[in-house]
């Protein structure tokens, strides 16, 4: 299996190469390749040169971009992590190629141990991932001066990173996203548009 | 409000050992969310889901008696949720475990594992086979489900359970489906016939399959039967046309007109203000916007076919209905009446037993490489018609996710419609 442009996962039985064409010498000609990308035509072009269509891994919806290079057989399979991310695909000629495979819990949290009823800050909320439009960080921090006028002891922790998924993302000075100055006063400016602005 | 910034899986783990509610994607303007790794791990580690009913989250954790989920693009209101349910420390404890409780059995590693081993087993040859011949399908042909991946298999191979009936043809026709791979990958287009139905009866039979309440499920149908009119009027309305509105999340709201004529043809147009849809269906062929439409969509198509006719392919069926019993939906408990509709396809009504009225139906199709898809349909607004009740209102889901809502403003019963109708 080769994780493309993943970090290094030391401890893991993954090996991670540092590029295709190392990881293609490794499976030789009878090996698969799983190619968990978000695209790098780079690295397709170099599968396609070895004649080697690999599976494509998508964690995110599946683009007409997926959707040619499955149906132009440049990649072999498309598998998606839930039904709903591959429901929008079942158009296309090849939908029978494209499948799902729910993502595998972490083995650290599937280790921890029962916390059911032990003691908790009673009044903790947390949120955890990309600190973006993607993932509602932004409905996150305007529903919580909302919160805070019923529950003034209510605390909100935000674990994670507007540059979870790439270094090159405009963030504002709290690094939640562009065109910011502080929680709780700006708006998603539009459907779609992928951009923030102060309300009002 | 604390920024923790980016931290260790271990101390992301206490993080959520130590709080009282997790959020998860509140991002109702799109559906953007595929999976949701963190909700999975903060349900793991006992610590219940605050979200929106969008993208997969429905599908991923609206399951798992630990999410709450909400449907509404309300502020404040979301908000006074958030609080009434922090102010219920035993609400989020019952929510923590059984949450946990579903994310270890449903997204555990060695599932996974599994899937990814059975999948570099199969043979590219599988690749090549033809349609439906993909790597993941290859994998399932082994013959083992992988309750991660969702690999599952057709009708046709599967073992009997106690909600899959005796396959049957679809309605009085026998479409042309494909049958999931046999173990090598192979495909074989299939005729629903007597000889597959009676080696689906005594596979049923030799693997213990309950046998349905026929006799409650009888009164039921009966029930239900009288409720939307009678037999005689039901017999009555084969052929019907249908106008309002249809509002989906995807691409706004397109003025709907839908003729439907018994037992299995269906014409839906769509026309939204930059372009119209037509989808067809006339027996086993399908099509959408004049092209030929197969697998998944033509199976939702003759889903969408058999809801309309669900009080009298209830009646038709009668015989080969499963009842299933009460199960609960939207807080509600229902009958499910699990309809089998021939090849892979399968229809549940969701009868509402003091009424007699089906109040939500949920079909299902397969959709090639490890799994199906699910379609559900709450209904409300009934109204008669020539005597006969309609639900004026359809609400739609796919795989969890809400699609859309249809509000019928017309429903007429015409003698006949007119061939031109069925021509693509």
């Amino acid at each position: 299996m080769v994780i493309h442009g993943g970090q290094a996962l030391t401890g893991s039985a993954v090996r991670v190469f540092e590029d295709v064409a190392q990881a293609l010498r490794w499976t030789g000609p009878s090996g698969r390749v799983v190619w968990c990308s978000w695209g790098d035509e780079g690295s397709l072009a170099v599968l396609r040169a070895a004649a080697s269509p690999p599976w494509m891994w998508i964690h995110t919806g599946v683009v007409p971009r997926f959707l040619r290079w499955l149906e132009r057989g440049e990649i072999a399979g498309l598998i998606t992590v839930s039904d709903s991310a591959r429901l929008p695909s079942l158009h296309s000629s090849q939908h029978r190629r494209i499948g799902r495979a729910y993502n595998p819990l972490s083995s650290l949290f599937a280790a921890a141990p029962d916390r059911t009823g032990a003691r908790r800050a009673p009044h903790q909320l947390v949120f955890a991932g990309h600190l973006g439009e993607t993932k509602g960080a932004h409905r996150v921090l305007q529903m919580w001066p909302h919160v805070r006028e019923q529950l003034p002891d209510a605390t909100l922790v935000l674990a994670g990173s507007g540059r979870l998924y790439g270094d090159k993302r405009p963030l504002g000075p709290l690094g939640v996203a562009d065109r910011t100055s502080r929680p709780g006063s700006f708006c998603h400016s539009s459907r779609g548009s992928g951009r923030w602005r102060r309300a009002g | 409000m604390r920024m923790a910034g980016l931290l260790s899986p271990l101390a992301l783990r206490d993080l959520y050992s130590e709080s009282a509610l997790g959020v998860a994607n509140l991002n109702w303007d799109a559906d953007t969310e595929t999976f949701c790794c963190s909700a999975v791990e903060m349900l793991a580690s006992s610590l219940p889901v605050f979200g929106v009913a969008r993208g997969a989250l429905p599908e991923t954790i609206g399951r798992s008696g630990g999410a709450f989920l909400t449907e509404n693009p309300d502020l404040p209101g979301a908000a006074s949720e958030l609080v009434r349910l922090l102010r219920a420390p035993e609400r989020l404890d019952a929510a923590g475990r059984a949450g946990r409780h579903y994310v270890l059995e449903h997204y555990a590693l060695a599932g996974s594992l599994q899937h990814w081993e059975l999948c570099s087993r199969a043979r590219p040859s599988s690749f090549t086979r033809g349609p439906g011949a993909g790597p993941a399908q290859a994998a399932c042909g082994t013959g083992r489900r992988s309750p991660a991946a969702g690999c599952e298999r057709g009708a046709a191979s599967r073992p009997a359970s106690p909600r899959r009936g005796p396959s049957a043809v679809w309605r009085r026709t026998a479409p042309l489906h494909k049958r999931p791979p046999d173990r090598d990958g192979a495909h074989a287009p299939t005729h629903v016939n007597v000889r597959s139905m009676f080696h689906a009866l005594v596979a049923c039979l030799l693997a213990g399959a309950p046998v349905a309440d026929r006799a409650g499920a009888t009164a039921l149908i009966d029930k239900v039967i009288a409720e939307y009119g009678g037999a005689k009027a039901i017999a009555s309305a084969h052929s019907l046309r249908q106008k309002g509105r249809v509002t989906t999340e995807t691409r706004g709201s397109a003025a709907l007109a839908r003729e439907f004529e018994r037992p299995d043809r269906l014409r839906v147009e769509l026309k939204y203000p930059d372009n119209t849809e037509v989808r067809l269906l006339s027996g086993a062929s399908a099509f959408r916007g004049g092209q030929s439409a197969s697998g998944p969509m033509r199976d939702a198509m003759m889903l969408q076919a058999a809801r309309l006719d669900l009080p009298a392919l209830l009646n038709e069926a009668r015989g080969r209905v499963s009842d299933l019993g009460l199960q609960e939906r939207g807080g509600v408990a229902l009958r499910a009446l699990l309809v089998p509709l021939g090849g892979s396809l399968e229809l549940t009504a969701f009868v509402d037993e003091r009424s007699g009225r089906i109040l939500r139906s949920e079909g299902s199709v397969p959709a090639g490489a490890m799994g199906r898809l699910n379609f559900w349909t709450n209904y409300s607004d009934f109204r008669r018609v020539k005597g006969v009740l309609f639900a004026f209102s359809e609400e739609n889901f796919a795989s969890g996710t809400r699609t859309g809502q249809t509000q019928l403003e017309t429903v007429e019963i015409v003698p006949a419609l007119p061939a031109a109708t069925w021509v693509p």
